[in-house]
C-alpha cells in the first residue's frame, strides 16, 4: 500500500485503518458499536483533524466517524472518483478577434481538490468552453498558465512575468489580452502593469471572480465573458479591471488600473474606482463609457514596456501613538521608499517628524497618500501638513497607497537619482492622480436613510 | 383517514413502493448559516437583488442532469430583501457562518429519537438547486445521523438518513423566464429524516407522516404551523420509477397523491406497451415548429405575432392515438407535455400547449393519425419548446420518467423538474467539518423526552382516550402529564383532559394557562388544588382566573372562584 491509500489520513486514523485493512475509495459497512455507516472512504483533508475517517454515502452525502469507535469493517469494493472538466475543441472562427488569457491562479472553471478540500482551476481553452460556451461567440480564445498562485503571493517576478507576457503577444498583434487574477490583490497587479505597460495599442483587462466558479451562482462566467468582450472590442487601450459593477447580474465596469481598489471581503460589486468614474460599463451587447479621457485602441502604436521592480518600499499605515521605531527601523533596514497613508489630508504625529527628517536626509523617498482613499492630500492646509513637508515628506495628491506603493518600487527600478524618482513619482501616469475630483467621484450612500427608500426602489442591487 | 376507504390490493399487485421525506423547520430563534432573525415576512421587501444559475461540475466531474435542464430554463431570479431581517448571507454576497450550535443540538436529539446512528463529525455539503430558490445556487446541508428505525404498525420504519439544512426562499411568483423569490425564509434551520422506500400502500404514507411528525413535535424543538413541515413524497411501482412530489405541506393530501401517482405510473407504462407494439419509434420524433401566419394563430386562439412572440405548430406523426389519453383524473398525455415545456421553455398561456384546429390539420395536410400541437413564444423559446415536445413523446417508450412533481388540488400532480441524482452534492469548501465533541451525545440523550410510542401505550393502559393522547404528544404541558400523575389525586382521563382539552379551550377564550402562568405554576396550581380535593373542573376554574389576573395568590383566586368542593368528581 502506498501513500495514496491512506491519502490525509494522519495517526490514530491510519493505524486503525492499516489495522482493519481499508484505504481511501474503499466501498464499506463500518460498524462502531451499536451503530453502522455505509459508504466510499474519501481522502482526508490535511487541515482536517486526525481523528475521522470521511465516507461518502450512496446519497451524495459525506460523514466524518470517529476512528477510534470502529470495531468492524466490512470491504465490498472500491469506487474512485474520477473527475474531469468536458473539454471540447474550442471553435475557431476566422471573423473573431485573438484574445490571449494569461493565468495566474485564479478559478474561472473548477474541481475539487480532495487533499485540500480547495478547487483546482480549469483553464485550457477546451475546459473553458466546456464551462463557458459563450466565449466562443466573441474571441478566438488562447489561454497560457503563467503561474499557478493565489492572489496574496503575487510580487515582482509575477509582475515582470506578465509585463513580458503582454509585451511578446501584442507583438504577435493579439487584440486584447485577458489576465485572470485572485482578487484579492488584483488591484495592486492592475496598478503596477498600468507603470510596467504604458502606451500601449489594446486592452489589458483584469479579471476575477468572487464567487468561485464551483457554485452555479458564481460571478467568474459572466465576468470572463465581460473580460472577453473588452479586450476583443472595447476602445479603451488601458490596463483595466473588469469585474461586477452591481452584485446583481447586469453588467460590469471597466476600472482604470490605478484607481481600482478592492473595497468589500466577499461582495460581488466589491472592486470600486475611488475619486473618479470608472471608464465605461459592459454588458453582454455593449459597452457604455463614462469618461473621455481614455486612450483609443490603434493596433499600430508601439507600447512602452518596462518591467522592472525594486522591493525596497514600503507602506505605513499610520495610527495614533504610532511610535518613532516604525520609520527608523525601515531605514535601518535598508528601504529605499515610504510611503505613508496619514490621517486626515496627510498626517502624522510629532514623534515622527524626527524620524522622518532622518529618513529622508538619508536618501529615503518618504510620500504622503490618504488612508480615507477618497480626496487629495492637502498638507498646506494645517501646520502638521506644512511641518511634514519641511522633514521632506511629499504628497502624492489622490494617488491611492498601493498604486503608490507599486510606482515607487517601478520608479526606483527606472530612475537613477533622487530627483529623477521625485519627478517621475509625482507625474501623473495612467490616471493615478487626477486634476479634480468629480462631483459624482465620491458616491456611499447610506442605508437606513428615508431618502434610500426611492434609491433602491429604481435598482437591482 | 379511514383504513377501509380504499382498497390496496390492485396498488399492492402493482408493486406500489413509498418513501417520506419531512422537511420540519426546527425552533430556534436564529437561521442556520447566519445571525438573522429566523422570521417569515409579508410586507413589502426593500431591495432587489437579480441573478442566474449555471451548472457546476460535481465532485465525480459529471454535470447534474437537472442541473442542465434548469440551465436551459435560463431564468432571470429576483430576490426580494429586507434591509432589518436578512443580510449579505442570504445575498449570497458573504460565505456563510458557523452552524447555528443550537440547530445542530436539536438536529441530533431528533437523530436520537429515530434511533440513528449519529455522525461524530459533520460535514456541510452543497445540494444544488439551479431553480434559484437559494442564491448560492446549492442547499448548504449536512448529516447528522443513518439507519435511523421506530416502531411502526407492528413492525419497523426504517430511516436512511437525517440531515440538517438551511430552508430555501419562497416563491413569489414565476412568469415566463422570471421568478420571484422572498429571502425571509432562507437558512432558516430544518430536518429531513428520510424514511427507506418500504412503505407498501399510500395509508402507510399517511400514517408514517403522521407518526415523524408526532415524534419531532413531541421533543417541542420543532416550530408548528403553516409552512413548518413539509413532506417530499417519493412513489414508484414495479416497472415504473421513482417521483418525488414536492413540499406537500398537508399529511391530509398524501394519501390520494400517493394512490394517483402510483396510477398515473400505470397509465404511463400502459401507453408504453401500446406504443412499443406500434408502428411508431421513440427516434421519429423530431419535426421543427412551422410558425404560424397572423391570420392562423388568431384561429388557434392566439393573439397575432406580435414584437419577439410568434406562435408555432409542431406535428407529431402517428401520435394522435395516444396525446390524449388519461394519465391522471382529468390530465391527459398532453398535460405531461405541456407541464413539462411551461417548465422548461418557460413559455406562457394557460394551457401553454394547445391541439391545433381541424382547420389547421388541415392546411398542414395531416392524417387523422396525426397529433399536431399549438404555442407560443419567442424564436428561441419556440425551438426549446419543440425540443422538449419530442423528447417528452419519445421518453413515453421508456414509460415512467425521472421526475419531480409539484402537487395540485385534489391529488394530481404536474411536473416540476427532472429528478436529481448524487451528482449534484459537493462538498462545502467554506466551513471545515465539525467534530462533535464525544461528551456530547450522553449529554443530549438526557434531555430527551420519552418516545411518543412509548408514552402511547403506557397512557392507553391508563385509560387515556387515542384523541387525548394525541393531543397531549402535541403540547409542551403534556410532558408533565406523567410528572402530575404521581402527584395529584385525580383519575389519569381527566388530567389528562385537563391538560388537553380544557387547556386548549381556555387559550382559545383567551386564558392562556402556560403561556401566562409558565409550567411551573400551572403544575404548582393543579397539585395544590389536588391537595385541598378540588376537582379537576375545579382547577381549570383556578387557572382561568390566574391566568387572567397573575397578581392572585392561590388563596386569592380559589375566593374568587368558589369552586366546586365536591370529592366525588375526582
Amino acid at each position: 500500500m502506498n501513500d495514496d491509500s491512506f491519502k490525509g489520513y494522519r495517526n490514530p486514523t491510519r493505524e486503525v485503518m492499516e489495522r482493519l485493512g481499508i484505504q481511501v475509495w474503499d466501498d464499506v459497512t463500518i460498524t462502531a458499536g451499536p451503530n453502522t455507516f455505509e459508504g466510499v472512504v474519501l481522502p482526508r483533508s490535511e487541515t482536517a483533524d486526525e481523528n475521522h475517517l470521511v465516507l461518502k454515502l450512496a446519497t451524495g452525502y459525506n460523514i466524518g466517524i470517529s476512528a477510534l469507535k470502529i470495531d468492524g469493517v466490512i470491504v465490498k469494493g472500491s469506487r474512485k472518483a474520477n473527475y474531469h472538466i468536458p473539454e471540447q475543441q474550442f471553435p475557431m472562427d476566422p471573423a473573431h478577434p485573438r484574445v490571449m488569457l494569461f493565468g495566474t491562479g485564479g478559478t474561472i472553471a473548477s474541481r475539487l481538490d480532495y487533499k485540500t478540500g480547495a478547487v483546482i482551476p480549469a483553464f485550457s481553452p477546451g475546459e473553458l468552453y466546456g464551462a463557458v460556451p459563450e466565449l466562443a461567440d466573441i474571441c478566438n480564445l488562447e489561454t497560457e498558465k503563467l503561474f499557478g498562485i493565489f492572489s496574496e503571493d503575487m510580487g515582482p517576478v509575477q509582475y515582470k512575468a506578465l509585463a513580458e507576457g503582454i509585451a511578446r503577444e501584442i507583438e504577435q498583434g493579439v487584440s486584447g489580452i485577458v489576465i485572470g487574477h485572485g482578487t484579492d490583490t488584483l488591484h495592486h497587479t492592475a496598478a503596477i502593469l498600468s507603470y510596467m505597460c504604458q502606451d500601449l495599442p489594446v486592452p489589458v483587462v483584469l479579471v476575477g471572480s468572487q464567487r468561485s466558479s464551483d457554485r452555479p451562482s458564481s460571478d467568474a462566467a459572466l465576468n470572463l465573458i465581460h473580460a472577453t468582450r473588452t479586450a476583443a472590442y472595447c476602445d479603451a487601450a488601458e490596463v483595466m479591471v473588469c469585474m461586477f459593477g452591481p452584485t446583481s447580474d447586469r453588467y460590469g465596469l471597466l476600472h482604470r488600473g490605478t484607481r481600482v481598489r478592492k473595497m468589500h471581503s466577499s461582495y460581488r460589486s466589491t472592486f470600486r474606482t475611488i475619486g473618479d468614474r470608472p471608464l465605461a460599463m459592459v454588458d453582454r451587447e455593449s459597452f457604455t463609457y463614462l469618461k473621455d479621457d481614455y486612450r483609443r485602441r490603434d493596433a499600430s502604436r508601439k507600447p512602452n514596456i518596462r518591467p522592472v521592480f525594486d522591493d525596497r518600499v514600503a507602506i505605513v499605515y499610520y495610527y495614533p501613538n504610532m511610535k518613532p521605531d516604525m520609520i527608523d527601523s525601515l531605514v535601518d533596514n535598508g528601504y529605499k521608499g515610504i510611503i505613508i497613508a496619514g490621517t486626515g489630508l496627510g498626517h502624522v504625529n510629532k514623534p515622527l517628524y524626527e524620524p522622518l527628517r532622518k529618513a529622508t536626509e538619508a536618501g529615503v523617498h518618504v510620500f504622503m497618500t490618504v488612508q480615507t482613499l477618497w480626496g487629495f492630500t492637502q498638507m498646506y492646509v494645517y501646520d502638521t501638513g506644512r511641518l511634514l513637508m519641511e522633514r521632506g515628506v511629499v504628497p502624492l495628491a489622490n494617488m491611492l497607497p498601493e498604486a503608490a506603493y507599486v510606482k515607487l518600487c517601478w520608479a526606483l527600478a527606472i530612475e537613477d537619482t533622487h530627483d529623477g524618482v521625485q519627478k517621475l513619482m509625482q507625474t501623473p501616469i495612467a490616471g493615478d492622480i487626477t486634476a479634480s475630483e468629480p462631483p459624482d467621484g465620491y458616491l456611499i450612500l447610506q442605508g437606513g436613510v428615508p431618502e434610500m427608500k426611492d434609491v433602491f426602489k429604481g435598482i437591482y442591487r | 383517514m379511514k383504513p377501509h376507504q380504499h382498497d390496496y390490493t390492485e396498488l399492492r399487485e402493482l408493486g406500489f413502493k413509498g418513501g417520506l421525506e419531512t422537511h420540519q423547520q426546527l425552533a430556534t430563534s436564529g437561521k442556520l448559516f447566519c445571525r438573522c432573525p429566523a422570521r417569515i415576512r409579508n410586507d413589502e421587501h426593500h431591495q432587489e437583488l437579480l441573478r442566474h444559475m449555471r451548472p457546476t461540475l460535481s465532485e465525480f466531474g459529471e454535470y447534474d442532469g437537472t442541473a442542465l435542464m434548469e440551465f436551459k430554463t435560463k431564468k432571470q431570479v429576483h430576490y426580494l430583501l429586507y434591509n432589518d431581517s436578512v443580510c449579505t448571507y442570504e445575498m449570497d454576497d458573504t460565505p456563510p457562518f458557523k452552524a447555528n450550535p443550537e440547530a445542530v443540538s436539536i438536529a441530533l436529539r431528533l437523530a436520537m429519537m429515530f434511533n440513528m446512528s449519529l455522525v461524530d463529525e459533520i460535514h456541510i455539503t452543497r445540494k444544488q438547486y439551479l431553480d434559484g430558490s437559494i442564491p448560492t445556487g446549492f442547499q448548504r446541508t449536512a448529516i447528522v445521523g443513518v439507519n435511523g428505525r421506530i416502531p411502526f404498525l407492528g413492525r419497523e420504519l426504517h430511516f436512511i438518513q437525517m440531515s440538517i439544512e438551511e430552508d430555501a426562499c419562497r416563491e413569489v411568483s414565476d412568469i415566463g423566464h422570471h421568478v420571484w423569490f422572498r429571502t425571509d425564509r432562507l437558512s432558516i434551520p430544518l430536518v429531513e429524516p428520510v424514511t427507506a422506500p418500504e412503505l407498501q400502500t399510500p395509508l402507510e404514507m399517511a400514517l408514517a407522516a403522521k407518526l415523524i411528525g408526532e415524534t419531532m413535535r413531541s421533543t417541542h424543538l420543532v416550530r408548528r404551523g403553516i409552512g413548518s413541515v413539509r413532506q417530499d413524497v417519493n412513489v414508484s411501482i414495479r416497472g415504473g420509477h421513482r417521483v418525488e412530489i414536492k413540499g406537500v405541506p398537508r399529511i391530509a393530501m398524501i394519501e390520494p397523491l400517493c394512490r394517483i401517482e402510483a396510477y398515473r405510473q400505470k397509465a404511463l407504462l400502459d401507453l408504453r406497451a401500446d406504443l412499443v407494439s406500434s408502428p411508431l419509434r421513440p427516434d421519429g420524433f423530431n419535426a421543427l415548429p412551422v410558425v404560424l401566419s397572423d391570420e392562423q394563430a388568431v384561429e388557434e386562439g392566439f393573439p397575432a405575432n406580435g414584437g419577439s412572440q410568434r406562435t408555432a405548430a409542431l406535428v407529431l406523426r402517428g401520435f394522435a392515438p395516444f396525446i390524449l389519453r388519461y394519465m391522471q383524473p382529468g390530465l391527459t398525455f398532453l398535460d405531461e407535455i405541456e407541464g413539462r415545456v411551461r417548465v422548461i421553455a418557460c413559455i406562457e398561456g394557460n394551457p401553454a400547449v394547445v391541439p391545433g384546429s381541424g382547420r389547421l390539420r388541415a392546411a398542414l395536410g395531416l392524417t387523422p393519425e396525426d397529433a399536431v400541437l399549438v404555442f407560443r413564444g419567442t424564436p428561441e423559446d419556440l425551438e426549446t419548446t419543440g425540443r422538449e415536445i419530442n423528447a417528452r413523446v419519445s421518453e413515453a417508450f421508456q414509460g415512467v420518467p425521472a421526475e419531480t412533481r409539484q402537487a395540485l388540488p385534489g391529488g394530481r400532480t404536474t411536473f416540476e423538474r427532472i429528478l436529481p441524482g448524487a451528482d449534484r452534492m459537493y462538498p462545502d469548501t467554506d466551513l471545515p467539518p465539525e467534530p462533535i465533541t464525544p461528551d456530547t451525545f450522553p449529554r443530549l440523550k438526557a434531555l430527551l423526552p420519552r418516545p411518543p410510542w412509548e408514552r402511547r401505550d403506557t397512557w392507553r393502559l391508563l385509560g387515556v382516550s387515542e384523541h387525548l393522547v394525541d393531543r397531549l404528544l402535541n403540547l409542551e404541558l403534556g410532558d408533565e402529564f406523567e410528572t402530575l400523575l404521581s402527584k395529584v389525586d385525580w383519575k389519569p382521563s381527566a388530567l389528562a383532559n385537563l391538560l388537553a382539552d380544557r387547556s386548549r379551550a381556555s387559550k382559545r377564550a383567551g386564558f392562556d394557562w402556560h403561556g401566562v402562568l409558565g409550567t411551573e405554576r400551572v403544575i404548582g396550581t393543579m397539585v395544590w388544588a389536588s391537595e385541598r380535593r378540588i376537582s379537576p373542573r375545579g382547577a381549570h376554574m383556578l387557572l382561568d382566573t390566574l391566568s387572567h389576573d397573575p397578581g392572585l395568590t392561590l388563596e386569592g383566586a380559589l375566593e374568587a372562584v368558589k369552586p366546586d368542593r365536591n370529592p366525588s368528581v375526582c
